[in-house]
């Protein structure tokens, strides 16, 4: 083992980390704002849009991940007769999953603010829409960001789970890399590479929560 | 000239009634404060006025506008509330949480709020706290936010929701002068209190909810 070895294997995971990130990147941008609108829908005054909503959530919070992502890519075949890109089922699982679970904070935190301030705000003529981005969604977004965060850092770890469909991320990468050369080495620098990142989320997120310690 | 006419209103809730045929009818600068037990409907009241609550049956006319069951959206900036606790949005400055409504709802430009929130700050001796946070107040300070927060958009009515129960009596006077000044300036006040002899002592009327 040189450091040859080191450099060729470090830059084959480089590629994969790529598409790691691309996975985890794209899943935060459609996943917050689907969370916000399955919050909204969540606490609909109609009974079946909440009662649609509440499955939605059970089902992806009941389910593993893996077996969604199998499902999204391989129903449209069974089901219909074609495929797509795997890149693209992997984004629509991960999306749709991460939702549901960023839906149910959003609506805890929603629901944790004083009724008041829909009250006043009410009052003071502000609009629904106003009145959730101005007034609540900020309040809700300093109480629920330790949990945004949890989802956010397990979201890393999860994007491995993109292999299943034969997507090539960092872990399948080390994986093929470790049996290549029965090494073990690949899997461990994957894990530091995986620590790294998530460590950086860490100090990023308590820096936001910092930040939003301005006011009580 | 009346400003708010409540007549025959009925407000229950599940079934039981909290306000049986409530009348009632104010000036322009008349203070009216509205006394009775826990529980008995006198908040209800002011929720009604200020369309947090749906009435039964009734109306109530505010500025020759009838509010029947439903709150009309142009007739509820004429009505100000002040809460019990004051409701302010903690993620603001105390100026923010005055400029705000006029920007969002009355589509005043930030820079004329800014002036008109200041005026308000200077008037109720806030100027100093126009950068601090609700959290950072004083409970008195915090009530004479929420009070320059309701009338900066201008109210013809201000209803005050206990105003005195988190006061103590040196700023119960204060309160005391800050409503008087603002029926001289011909606003309508309406205050639910339980404290009968504030009541008494600054109403021109105490209407007593049994």
């Amino acid at each position: 083992m040189d450091l040859e070895y080191f450099i060729n294997l470090f830059k084959i995971l480089i590629n994969g980390l790529k598409t790691s990130l691309e996975i985890f990147g794209l899943t935060i941008i459609f996943s917050i704002p689907l969370g916000i609108i399955v919050s909204i829908l969540a606490r609909s005054k109609s009974v079946l849009i909440k009662e649609i909503t509440n499955i939605y959530i059970l089902v992806m919070r009941g389910t593993p991940l893996l077996l969604q992502i199998i499902c999204v890519y391989f129903a449209p075949y069974y089901i219909l007769g074609f495929t797509y890109n795997r890149f693209i089922a992997v984004i629509i699982a991960f999306s749709l999953n991460y939702a549901a679970y960023f839906g149910e904070i959003f609506r805890g935190g929603i629901e944790s603010i004083d009724k008041g301030q829909w009250e006043v705000a009410y009052t003071l003529e502000f609009n629904k829409v106003q009145t959730f981005f101005i007034i609540i969604f900020p309040q809700a977004v300093k109480k629920i960001l330790p949990a945004i965060s949890n989802e956010i850092i397990t979201l890393v770890r999860d994007t491995s789970l993109a292999q299943v469909v034969g997507v090539t991320e960092l872990f399948s990468l080390a994986q093929k890399q470790a049996n290549y050369k029965f090494s073990i080495i690949p899997l461990l620098l994957a894990g530091g590479i995986y620590l790294i990142i998530s460590t950086i989320l860490t100090i990023g997120f308590k820096k936001v929560e910092k930040k939003l310690d301005y006011y009580k | 000239m009346s400003v708010l006419e409540i007549n025959k209103l009925n407000k229950s809730f599940k079934g039981k009634p909290v306000l049986k045929n409530f009348s009632l009818k104010i000036d322009e600068g008349e203070i009216v404060a509205i006394i009775g037990q826990s529980g008995i409907g006198k908040s209800t009241l002011l929720r009604c006025i200020n369309g947090l609550e749906k009435i039964d049956s009734g109306e109530i006319i505010i500025c020759n506008r009838c509010l029947k069951r439903k709150m009309q959206k142009d007739l509820k900036l004429e009505s100000g509330l002040i809460f019990q606790d004051y409701n302010l949005f903690p993620q603001y400055t105390v100026i923010q949480n005055i400029i705000l409504p006029l920007v969002v709802a009355k589509k005043i430009k930030k820079k004329e709020a800014v002036i008109i929130a200041k005026e308000l700050l200077e008037e109720l001796k806030l100027e100093d706290k126009e950068l601090s946070y609700p959290y950072e107040l004083s409970g008195g300070e915090r009530q004479r936010v929420a009070i320059a927060r309701a009338i900066a958009v201008n109210p013809k009515i201000i209803c005050f929701d206990e105003p005195t129960s988190a006061l103590d009596p040196k700023l119960v006077k204060q309160v005391f002068k800050i409503i008087k000044e603002l029926a001289n300036k011909g606003k309508a006040i309406i205050i639910v209190t339980h404290d009968i002899s504030f009541g008494e002592k600054i109403a021109d009327r105490v209407i007593e909810i049994k």
